[in-house]
């Protein structure tokens, strides 16, 4: 058929027009990192730097500790994602799989949760955190945001494509609950656990406001928030920022690549028959 | 034929009675305590910093509360907010927000996941650009767009030179976006026409767009991933290809995904703050209330600005409870249109 | 755009060591510091942060107090007083904190939250009343609310900047006109010269109800609230005939262009306006933001007067004293504030931040001296300060008037309603606010 020798370059075309208009903003915020301070502002805008101030990078590395803020991030990024993952995927196995008594109304009360606005929550939560005793420590930064309504709520979708005759099966070879889901749900749903887990170490990464709210030192600050030292009352200093938030970025780009195959994997079931 | 493992799950039958010696009875009340010893961890934490503070929030709107707690008004706030055209307007304008951005947003996610999942050539590289914008800092996208934005000296305007059109208020512009090719003449600010959204606020929405596509596009290529290859290669042997393919086999299989990112998506559109705050808020002069003539305060804002500038945390709480109510309507109104085929609970 | 080096911030600092003693112009102390740790929450980021953390550290260093300062989110969008609410929720407020201004300190005064500074300007470690007469009147004043029936030192100041008129001395030449307009009609006839010998915008800028309607309607005798702050007093021919004179501008004589945010500033450093109004700390931040090539010395003058005055307004930030503070922290807090506004303190905090010194006796060290010679433009700011400059009204609602007020402007400007009908549409919200709902 003529047409499908047309398909493949359309498509290519298609992914390619998508994909600069995806990264346009992007590729202006990289090319930006590398101005000096006037030329980021100048009108009409240049595209490309006149001089390719890589030196930004480094001036922007020592405005403050972001060693110690990297730091930071990492600890809180993976503390919530490991934290996040245990405590949903266990529940959300629950929900799927195991008879439990009011489940249905558990899980309405947990989709209820998500609509609530934040703003309605930050100074009921500081409030505990203060009670706890947890101001400026990580736990404020880990713990509240350790079980998310979101993540049970795919990892649920998934494991309720998990066939059930997988459980009958492992019911008869003698496995309870907890081994079946470490060891057969789990790797089953590989997928939509890397996706759970890369979009919680994302938000996690990236949460600039509640970070702000519980912390003060500069021991247990984020490099979101650390940024702010780009910004004052009356100026910013674009490409210092930039460059910053591409450092802040990298990391995450890397953590992607890592994950991008367990996210595409495809289930084969042909093992399972 | 059992039912195919990934077709979307009807209501799953109960498995049979395992044959053990234990009675039955005790064998259900220990699965419930397992059940419940899963479920405590994330109730925990959940109960503590969710559904306390919801509680705590409905408490305050009880009062007249504006730093400190002052007398009991009972449904006083609601009854004031019900009354407020500021606050009916910032609803309209954040169901515009929603209407406007999360169909687009989960079509083009849809598009290009199904683009990736073609098997192209590099197409690991292109996930990489379409995830770009979701994993980097709003904050700082968004000063970025605010830049491509801006009326005097950004990016859209010199495109719009090039092509010989007239240049926009874009984020100042409080004319509607059906009116974009209006001459831009004398001041940069424009008398409102009737309906939302204004180009101001539609632009924000194009940045909404642009930045959440690539979270439903992971999303949709790990549900995509997990249709089983035995199902589409049965479908392609029986004649469907192309759109019928699609239409018959795929979308439908997909469709407990649509559901998952069509109730995520509108309840995030609903409290979206950051990307709002820093395209559409005001700051300093105006008060951190939204642009000029307030034609892109969405609820969010609304909100924001009655708790933090105005500091009316009654009245706020209120606010964001009511705000709270219409997402469940929403939510629901969602689910009946998508959730017939998708399992509740067992 | 910020170009302050850190280099001389250090030379100031230096300067100011080696210069006075650091107590010489207040009484002694009546009793010895006690060596205590405070909490100071500030909403300065970036390079501000920095210069103020070095004051900081100057102080730690040479005083038994120790002061932990952090940066708490920006005073400028909300972000700070979301904290300071939070925290006083919690009951866990900081000892110190910065408020961006009256408005502020007298909703926290509203929630008992606060320790008026006055007991401590009383105090054997305050001032005396001709000490007091050291600091220019009007940076008092916008610290004073009436508490409990009487009016007295809330807060104290800390950062103090004021409205003024920018230009381009060479575009305004051109125009043939010789000097910064003294009165509000001038400004229109020169405005009009400006659009008809020049290609330039005439006047670019960013309004809302402080640039410029509040500074033309107080200039003439006017007022936005009534002095007991419980009723809305612009709503006369005066708040009308402001409002009326700027839309005028923008619509009919459309010698203005309205901007927003900062962006005005990119305009006029290239050169394409003529004049804008901002306030005095943006001046090194237009200069920052012009090209190599085009490079030309701002002049800077006092806002135009009205019949009675030239109703320039303050803005900045202050500090205020939380009374949850146990005493001898409440104590340490306002020694270190009374340090911090101290001349040397003052004159390096000016100089660093572009914001003003806040005593006569800063404006007269050799210091400032020195820089207001090589820039005599440093002068004008204060001298528009002493001309009778005010802040905003310390209503515990006006975070809430504020927005409104602002669209009654922008209503206008926009030729959406007119003047007459803005104010009167403002007005009846404000009253209403104010007679609380």
């Amino acid at each position: 058929m003529p047409t499908k020798r047309l398909r493949r370059p359309l498509l290519y075309v298609t992914m390619t027009v998508a994909g600069v208009l995806m990264a346009f903003p992007f590729v202006w915020m990289v090319l930006t990192s590398l101005k000096s301070e006037s030329e980021a502002t100048i009108f009409p805008p240049h595209l490309l730097p006149q001089s390719w101030l890589f030196g930004n990078y480094l001036q922007a590395w020592r405005s403050a500790p972001f060693a110690r803020y990297f730091v930071n991030s990492g600890i809180i990024a993976i503390g919530q994602t490991a934290l996040g993952l245990s405590t949903s995927a266990l529940a959300a196995y629950a929900l799927a799989r195991m008879r439990v008594p009011g489940k249905r109304v558990i899980f309405g009360i947990l989709i209820a949760t998500l609509m609530i606005p934040p703003e309605a929550t930050l100074i009921p939560n500081y409030i505990t955190i203060q009670r706890l005793h947890w101001y400026d420590t990580y736990f404020a930064l880990i713990i509240p945001f350790g079980a998310s309504v979101l993540s049970i709520f795919l990892l649920r979708q998934a494991f309720l494509q998990v066939p059930h005759e997988l459980y009958e099966a492992a019911v008869l070879d003698g496995c309870s609950h907890a081994r079946y889901l470490a060891q057969i749900v789990l790797p089953l749903s590989r997928s939509a656990v890397a996706v759970v887990g890369l979009l919680t170490f994302i938000r996690g990464w990236n949460d600039f406001q509640w970070p702000l709210i519980v912390t003060s030192s500069e021991s247990v600050r984020p490099v979101q928030v650390g940024l702010s030292i780009f910004q004052s009352d009356v100026s910013t200093q674009f490409q210092l920022l930039m460059a910053g938030t591409m450092m802040a970025v990298i990391p995450i780009l890397l953590l992607f690549l890592i994950a991008q195959r367990q996210l595409v994997q495809g289930i084969s079931r042909a093992g399972l028959r | 034929m059992r039912p195919v493992a990934g077709a979307a799950p009807l209501e799953a039958v109960s498995p049979p009675e395992p044959i053990r010696p234990a009675s039955p009875k005790a064998r259900r009340r220990r699965e419930a305590l397992e059940g419940y010893l899963f479920l405590c961890p994330a109730l925990v934490i959940i109960g503590l910093f969710y559904v306390y503070p919801a509680l705590y929030s409905f408490y305050v709107s009880l009062f007249r509360w504006e730093v400190v707690q002052e007398a009991f008004v009972g449904l006083r706030n609601y009854a004031h907010l019900l009354h407020d055209p500021d606050f009916g307007h910032s609803m309209l304008l954040s169901i515009v927000y929603v209407a406007g951005s999360v169909p687009i947003e989960i079509a083009i996610g849809l598009a290009l996941a199904l683009l990736l999942h073609q098997g192209l050539r590099a197409r690991a590289f292109f996930r990489l650009l379409y995830f770009l914008p979701y994993i980097t800092s709003q904050v700082a996208l968004s000063l970025v767009w605010g830049w491509i934005f801006n009326a005097q000296y950004g990016v859209a305007n010199a495109v719009l030179r090039l092509v010989h059109l007239p240049p926009q208020g874009w984020l100042l512009a409080n004319n509607g976006a059906s009116s974009v090719w209006q001459v831009a003449s004398g001041g940069h600010l424009h008398a409102p026409d009737a309906a939302p959204p204004s180009l101001a606020l539609a632009s924000i929405m194009l940045v909404t767009v642009w930045f959440y596509v690539g979270f439903h596009t992971v999303v949709y290529l790990s549900g995509l991933s997990a249709i089983p290859t035995e199902v589409t290669e049965a479908a392609r042997i029986d004649g469907a290809a192309g759109f019928s393919l699609f239409r018959y086999i795929t979308f439908p299989l997909l469709t407990p995904t649509t559901y998952f990112l069509l109730i995520i998506a509108t309840i995030g559109a609903m409290t979206s703050f950051n990307i709002v705050y820093i395209l559409g808020g005001g700051g300093v002069q105006a008060g951190c209330g939204g642009n000029p003539l307030e034609t892109t305060k969405v609820a969010a804002l609304f909100i924001f600005d009655r708790f933090w500038c105005q500091t009316e945390l009654g009245y706020a709480s209120a606010a964001a409870f009511v705000l709270s109510l219409v997402i469940l309507a929403l939510t629901v109104l969602n689910v009946r249109a998508v959730g017939r085929r998708v399992a509740f609970a067992d | 755009m910020v170009r302050f080096r850190l280099t001389s911030l250090g030379m100031v600092l230096l300067l100011a060591a080696c210069g006075a003693q650091p107590n010489s112009s207040t009484a002694s102390t009546a009793a010895p510091e006690e060596a205590v740790t405070i909490t100071f929450w500030h909403g300065q980021s970036g390079v501000l942060g920095q210069r103020l953390q070095a004051l900081v550290d100057q102080f730690n260093s040479t005083h038994k107090i120790h002061v932990n300062a952090s940066f708490e989110g920006s005073y400028t969008s909300g972000q700070l007083q979301q904290k300071i609410v939070a925290a006083i929720q919690a009951g866990t407020p900081p000892d110190l904190a910065q408020v961006p201004g009256p408005a502020d300190a007298a909703q926290f005064v509203k929630a008992n939250a606060v320790t008026p500074v006055q007991q401590f300007v009383d105090s054997p470690d305050g001032f005396s009343a001709s000490q007091l007469k050291d600091f220019y009147g009007p940076f008092l004043d916008d610290n004073r609310l009436v508490v409990k029936g009487k009016k007295e030192l809330v807060s104290w100041p800390l950062s103090k900047s004021v409205s003024v008129l920018y230009y381009n001395p060479t575009i305004v030449q051109q125009a043939g006109v010789s000097s910064p307009p003294r009165t509000w009609d001038q400004f229109q006839q020169d405005l009009l010269a400006v659009k008809r010998s020049t290609s330039a915008v005439p006047l670019e800028w960013t309004p809302d109800l402080y640039y410029f309607w509040a500074a033309y309607m107080r200039g003439n005798g006017g007022d936005i609230l009534s002095g007991s702050l419980d009723k809305a007093a612009f709503n006369n021919d005066k708040g009308i005939a402001a409002l009326q004179y700027e839309a005028n501008l923008v619509l009919s004589d459309k010698t203005a262009v309205v901007t927003k945010g900062f962006d005005w500033q990119n305009d006029f450093a290239n050169g394409k306006v003529a004049y804008s109004v901002s306030t005095s700390v943006s001046l090194p931040y237009i200069e920052q933001a012009m090209p190599a090539s085009g490079k030309f010395q701002i002049g800077e003058a006092s806002l135009p007067a009205g019949s009675v005055k030239a109703g320039n307004t303050l803005f900045g930030n202050n500090l205020l004293i939380f009374n949850k503070a146990p005493q001898n922290h409440q104590r340490a807090a306002w020694l270190f504030m009374k340090w911090l506004t101290d001349t040397d303190q003052t004159v390096a905090w000016a100089l660093a931040s572009g914001y003003l010194p806040l005593r006569t006796s800063g404006l007269n060290s050799p210091t400032y001296q020195q820089k207001v010679a090589a820039d005599p433009r440093l002068s004008v700011p204060l001298a528009a300060v002493s001309s009778g400059a005010e802040g905003v009204q310390a209503s515990a609602d006006w975070n809430k008037i504020q927005p409104i007020l602002n669209d009654m402007v922008i209503a206008a400007l926009a030729g959406r309603k007119t003047p007459q009908q803005a104010v009167s549409d403002a007005a009846d919200k404000v009253n209403t606010i104010l007679s609380g709902y």
